[in-house]
């Protein structure tokens, strides 16, 4: 079927509307670049016109050709990797009309690539609102190709641009708009005879330094024969055509600021400069917003929505346990069911978590948040746009790192990376409220409640944590690259909730195909060692499998073996041999610490029970209950601070394309677990 | 004089760039020699600074914005 689809790449500047006219033309049918995967990295989704299947790519936002982060470089790799799967046959490039210059550029540029390219002009009803006319017909000439209007919220265009895009035509224009001039005319004429390429991509090559060429040596040669400076060439490529881009712009663009479009202006800056980056207000708003959302609307959501589909899950169960009790039957629900459930279980938080966080991007206040934080972030080798990070990991640390590709230089990007996983996240919480619950009681001064206050300066340990490993590493880690933030604030948008929903289900999806798949495994592995232990221990070899998994014989499970071998290295911390499965088991995921506890203690969830038990349980030789609060403490530092989610360490992996990163961060942090929680618990026994 | 040295509120034209050492970004972006600009906003510390020009709105550095040089243009209230 591949061969018979025609693909097409989406490029344009960011917030031009490019994810718009994307969702409308693919609606649902999308899909995404997924965590565990290493090949996509973006957005691919399909669409069929008058007998041709369409696969279009959704490129993320771009100035020029040059990228200038790795963000940025899945669309200079895509351009010239004729090999890549996706390697597009036409492209089209997305501008915002009211703000034409910036995507000429691009789209000169992609032009003289030699790409059969399509211009579409979004939002020109707003363009023309704010008194700008554009003069299509001359524009049209002026630029060789066709122009396609759209308004890309409204969906208002679109047959048109599928019309547009079957006719395109697949041959490629003749000649070059950009001219190299003299200076560089033997230089090129060398890279054209050693990579066959016209003379433009040789000039491209030279230029960006071939990043993505697989034999360098030869350009590398050319490069020091003609004494060529990268940099030089592309200051002068973007100067050239701005100067030609500047005479079609006078030609074919009026601007007449109305009245109606400078009140509003003003009235924008005016909330800007009064509330929301003005240096007092601006944060007070930030902080509270997020109070009020991450730790009032969005837990109540979650906490509401989980107990919920917990009776839901209860009364399966329990309808399913009648029908037909056996070895299969138990399979089924000791080791799929609550891996589906616990899958499930993260649905709303990521869900809820990732929704205000699209809001906030799509309604512009996101880059007004990197405007203020920048500076106060910056001592700690984080940049402003670290923040978008390390708040979203408050939902998840895997689309937290993976949002962390939006900031270019790369050590910034990478201490966010190796921070992100100390923040607090929506995993570590069931265990906290468990082990908090335990130890804590339930009491209250006034309106304050002791647990609420466990947990919240649970979440602070997390900041302090992220913050002072970035810092750690700032000082450590070499400064190769000169960081900075350069990025237009776009001006306040109405978010438009479809786009938001479609970013969300195909989040969501990804989610549940990929992440989902671990946790299902792993659940089905430690059933598979709580259930069966070495059989010799048995005398009774006819036995069926349904004896193993009394409660009494889990002591003789793999799992109970392996628990009991690592006893002498966890008692320090207070734990015991069933906490000990509990770590083991839930190295994958954290959250799978409490369902193995549930298990270890046989409890079907229902009410309180689980808690009951935990609290009833003694050390066997001192008789001491097990969960007093040294050993409660003990276990809440080593959660908020050892590396127990295989999906972070192996989206690191991906991210940082090593396994050095992943490995020192996992060694890192299960020393620093375990060096806080001996502390804790020997000072505090 | 250089982009940093303006105030709140003050414009100015844009002459050029101190050295080679900048980031092309900012070229890409439009911020070429005769663009007139505002310094729109200021985060605390005069660091990063916003700056409109064009339709536009950019936040840069400091860092960024002393390696560009303007002429002021005087307001017409003074």
């Amino acid at each position: 079927m591949q061969r018979g689809i025609i693909k097409l790449a989406v490029i344009g500047n960011p917030n031009v509307g490019k994810t718009s006219l994307f969702n409308q033309l693919t609606g649902l049918n999308q899909k995404v670049g997924n965590y565990l995967g290493v090949t996509v990295d973006k957005k691919i989704g399909y669409f069929y016109y008058e007998n041709v299947s369409y696969k279009i790519i959704d490129l993320p936002g771009t100035y020029s050709i040059y990228p200038s982060s790795e963000d940025e470089e899945v669309v200079s790799e895509l351009l010239n990797n004729m090999d890549d799967l996706d390697h597009p046959d036409k492209i089209m490039v997305v501008a915002d009309s009211s703000n034409l210059k910036k995507s000429l550029l691009l789209f000169r540029q992609v032009q003289d690539l030699g790409f059969p390219v399509l211009f579409i002009l979004n939002m020109l009803d707003e363009a023309k609102k704010k008194g700008i006319s554009i003069n299509i017909e001359k524009l049209k000439k002026f630029l060789v190709t066709e122009i396609v209007l759209i308004n890309a919220r409204k969906g208002i265009g679109l047959e048109k641009v599928k019309k547009e895009i079957k006719n395109l035509d697949k041959k490629t224009k003749k000649f070059d708009f950009f001219n190299p001039g003299l200076r560089y005319f033997n230089a090129i004429n060398d890279v054209k005879n050693s990579y066959k390429v016209t003379t433009y991509k040789a000039w491209y090559y030279l230029a960006y330094n071939g990043k993505f060429l697989k034999e360098k040596e030869d350009l590398n040669n050319i490069k020091k024969k003609h004494n060529i400076v990268s940099k030089r060439l592309q200051i002068k490529e973007t100067l050239n055509r701005y100067e030609e881009i500047g005479k079609v712009f006078s030609e074919t663009v009026s601007e007449f600021v109305s009245d109606k479009e400078k009140n509003y202006l003003e009235f924008s800056k005016k909330i800007d400069n009064n509330l929301i980056v003005h240096p007092f207000w601006g944060y007070f708003i930030f902080f509270l917003f997020f109070y009020f959302f991450y730790f009032s609307v969005c837990f109540f959501l979650v906490r509401n929505s989980q107990r919920i589909y917990r009776i839901f899950f209860s009364f399966i169960q329990k309808k399913l346990e009648t029908i037909y009790p056996g070895p299969l039957n138990n399979f089924l629900l000791q080791g799929i069911f609550p891996g589906i459930s616990t899958i499930i279980s993260f649905i709303p938080q990521i869900f809820i978590l990732l929704f205000f966080l699209l809001l906030m991007e799509e309604s512009g206040y996101i880059s007004r948040v990197i405007f203020l934080m920048d500076r106060i972030m910056r001592p700690f080798g984080l940049n402003g746009k670290s923040v978008v990070p390390l708040i979203s990991s408050i939902a998840c640390a895997i689309p937290a790192i993976m949002s962390a590709r939006h900031i270019e230089n790369p050590r910034d990007r990478l201490i966010t990376i190796l921070a992100t996983p100390f923040m607090t996240c929506s995993a570590r919480l069931p265990v906290y409220t468990l082990i908090i619950s335990l130890i804590i009681p339930n009491d209250r001064w006034y309106f304050i409640q002791l647990r609420g206050i466990a947990l919240m300066a649970m979440y602070l340990l997390g900041i302090l944590s992220a913050f002072s490993v970035s810092m750690i590493l700032h000082k450590f880690l070499k400064k190769n690259y000169q960081s900075h933030l350069i990025m237009e604030i776009p001006t306040y948008k109405f978010p438009i909730f479809r786009n938001i929903f479609i970013t969300l289900w195909i989040n969501l999806k990804s989610f549940i195909l990929n992440a989902g798949k671990m946790i299902l495994l792993i659940n089905i592995l430690i059933w598979v060692l709580g259930t069966f232990g070495p059989s010799e221990n048995f005398s009774s070899k006819n036995s069926s499998i349904l004896k193993y998994m009394q409660k009494k014989e889990l002591s003789h499970s793999y799992l109970g073996i392996i628990g009991k071998q690592i006893e002498p290295v966890i008692h320090p911390l207070g734990y015991d041999w069933k906490i000990g499965i509990g770590l083991l088991s839930s190295l994958v995921a954290r959250e799978v610490f409490v369902s193995t506890m549930a298990s270890v203690y046989k409890i079907e969830e229902k009410g309180n029970f689980l808690k009951e038990k935990m609290k009833k349980e003694v050390f066997p030789i001192t008789k001491k209950p097990i969960y007093n609060l040294a050993t409660g403490i003990s276990l809440l530092f080593f959660y908020a601070f050892s590396m127990q989610c295989m999906s972070t360490l192996s989206i690191i992996k991906k991210e940082t394309k090593s396994w050095k990163w992943p490995i020192i961060q996992f060694v890192f942090m299960t020393l620093l677990a375990y060096i806080a929680s001996f502390l804790t618990y020997q000072i505090l026994k | 004089m250089n982009l940093s040295n303006l105030k709140k509120g003050e414009k100015g034209i844009i002459k050029g760039y101190k050295n080679e050492d900048f980031p092309i970004k900012l070229l890409e972006l439009g911020i070429l020699p005769g663009v007139e600009f505002e310094i729109l906003f200021v985060s605390i510390f005069y660091d990063p600074l916003c700056i409109s020009y064009n339709q536009s709105c950019l936040a840069l550095r400091r860092k960024e914005a002393e390696n560009i040089i303007i002429e002021p243009i005087q307001c017409k209230e003074e």
